[in-house]
């Protein structure tokens, strides 16, 4: 199955690497313990607002788009009449020789910001369940451009990893956080080291317990880089 | 009036065309700041007035810091004159006349740091650590310099030029200018003044402040003038000439020397105290890794380890943070009043 950057199922598999990895037990034994080990990951400036559904992936869009195409007449019918007035206008606005092509041509023109009010419960039917999940994961988490992942780690354990719905409420002994370019380019393979070193990833928290356990964040940086990973964006 | 990057004007033994030309006429310009003057016109009563405001944990926390400072000014400038002035006779660089020119200035802005400095903490701080009848280049480091790990990056500087002004090898000259400019100038001073401009309001020493803008900027010169000086070798190394190889190599390898003594000046006057003016060890770490980042890997284009450089600085971290600064700190003191010929009850 893919493993969609950013999402659940990403770092799901992420927390699993990780306690599976001996060299990250080994290195980061003790961590956490006498200080607050928990770490945020915060993924800032996700472009949301540029990114239209039909420039995600193809192999998350193909099938929607294979779907609408299929679909009967009467079924295009029904779903141009339930649209939503956000749908209605970009429909007005859209190029196409046929109600179906102008159809299409609005939904796959619309920015993932602007996703929750354009696709209608009608619509979802026909949402491929991982884009479905991501568009609401997204509707969900993001705050603006930004989302937020937890992590709680502890002696060489991850005991939670989760999207924060709430990150004001959630507090952390560190917090990692890079434009979303600089992240692709963590788990891409960049040392996580030389990318806090160079303020191209900004690391707050105790830094001297950073220190004492270099290893281990290495490891951490290590182990997204072997994820094998899709991005969305 | 700035010349800009190029002189308008031709000599016939100098060549006015050499960068090394440029940073002369910027210290001729630029560092012409007069520190009686300032204190003149500055004055040290509200730098006088904050200080005795201040706990007395806050005020070692600058005395450590501004000791640092004037330790290392003293030995910057010493070794300036004498060492350096020779290194750039060496036949194995470029622009011997115009680098010679160019370090004059340099020992001169040091000479005039190491007056602000004395004199300041003379005037303003009147406490302890101001034997300046002890010349810290005979053995008689200021008492918390040479308590920390700091003296050894200061002795290690003074080794290194001192053998490079003898061999004139190309290597042990990239070893010296990368103790002198880059790990002493471009890091110790750099991310001592940036904790200098961190004060609280509460310890608000315009004086200082004014100083070290002036201290920073002839800073800046002293640092260009050490990357280019190792961007020259290096150059000579990767066009493939004998005598240069290993010139990379020792540049990095002086870093790994030098730095897990280098966190041991963040640490004296930031987390060794408790930090009450908030100095922020950590900070510190940040922008010491920051500079490393900045000058080794993207100016100098080299791979610097960072596994190695945190795990020497782990090592020596592990071990200082057992320390109990102010023991050492009276054990130095005792000596120090020994070598005076002082009673060590605190007879003044
Ligand atoms: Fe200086
Ligand atoms: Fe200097």
């Amino acid at each position: 199955m893919t493993r969609w950057f950013p999402s659940e199922e990403w770092l799901a598999a992420y927390q699993e690497r990780l306690n599976a990895n001996e060299d990250y037990i080994e290195s980061s034994d003790g961590w956490g313990e006498e200080f607050l080990g928990s770490f945020i990951f915060e993924i800032n400036g996700l472009p949301l607002s540029e990114t239209t559904i039909g420039e995600l992936p193809d192999e998350l869009t193909a099938p929607f788009r294979t779907a609408l195409t299929d679909a009967s007449d009467a079924r295009i019918t029904t779903l141009r009449e339930n649209a939503p007035p956000a749908l209605d206008q970009r429909v007005a606005e859209a190029d196409g020789e046929t109600p179906r092509d102008r159809l299409i041509a609005a939904l796959f023109d619309t920015e993932i910001a602007n996703a929750p009010a354009v696709v209608s419960p009608e619509l979802r039917v026909e949402l491929p369940d991982d884009l479905e999940n991501l568009l609401d994961q997204l509707d969900k988490y993001a705050q603006n451009d930004t989302v937020y992942a937890y992590l709680d780690l502890e002696d060489g354990r991850c005991n939670e990893a989760t999207v924060l719905e709430d990150p004001e409420s959630s507090t952390a002994g560190f917090v990692l956080s890079a434009q979303y370019q600089q992240w692709i380019e963590l788990i891409d393979g960049a040392d996580v080291i030389e990318a806090v070193m160079s303020r191209d990833m900004s690391l707050d928290g105790d830094i001297t317990n950073i220190i004492i356990y270099p290893e281990a964040a290495q490891e951490m940086g290590d182990t997204a880089g072997r994820l094998e990973t899709t991005f969305l964006f | 009036m700035t010349q800009g990057l190029q002189s308008q004007y031709s000599g016939q033994r100098v060549n006015t065309q050499s960068r090394w030309y440029t940073l002369f006429q910027k210290g001729v310009e630029l560092g012409t700041w007069n520190v009686e003057k300032l204190f003149d016109e500055i004055g040290f009563e509200q730098d006088r007035a904050s200080w005795a405001a201040l706990e007395p944990a806050e005020r070692d926390q600058i005395r450590y810091l501004l000791s640092g400072f004037l330790d290392g000014e003293r030995e910057v400038a010493g070794d300036a004159a004498t060492n350096l002035q020779r290194i750039m006779q060496s036949p194995c660089l470029e622009s011997n006349t115009e680098k010679e020119m160019y370090m004059t200035m340099l020992t001169l802005t040091e000479h005039k740091h190491t007056q602000f400095l004395d004199v300041y903490m003379e005037e303003v701080m009147n406490d302890a650590d101001n034997y300046t009848d002890l010349d810290p280049r005979r053995g008689s480091r200021i008492p918390i310099v040479q308590a920390t790990g700091l003296g050894e990056v200061f002795e290690h500087q003074g080794l290194l030029t001192a053998k490079a002004a003898s061999t004139r090898d190309p290597i042990d000259i990239a070893k010296a200018a990368t103790t002198y400019h880059m790990n002493v100038e471009g890091i110790l001073a750099r991310v001592g003044s940036s904790a200098i401009s961190r004060f609280p309001p509460r310890a608000d020493f315009p004086l200082l402040n004014y100083a070290f803008k002036f201290i920073s900027t002839d800073e800046g010169r002293h640092i260009t003038h050490g990357i280019e000086l190792l961007k020259e070798l290096l150059e000579h190394e990767r066009a493939g000439e004998p005598q240069y190889q290993g010139v990379e190599r020792a540049i990095v390898n002086t870093l790994y020397q030098d730095v897990p003594y280098m966190a041991d000046f963040g640490y004296m006057f930031t987390d060794a105290l408790d930090d009450p003016l908030e100095l922020d060890f950590n900070e510190v770490l940040m922008r010491g890794g920051n500079l490393i980042d900045g000058m080794y890997n993207e100016t100098l284009g080299l791979d610097v380890d960072y596994m190695e450089v945190i795990s020497v600085v782990r090592d020596r971290y592990l071990e200082i943070n057992e320390w109990d600064i102010k023991e050492r700190l009276a054990e130095h003191e005792q000596q120090y009043q020994r070598k005076r010929g002082v009673a060590a009850d605190g007879g003044n």
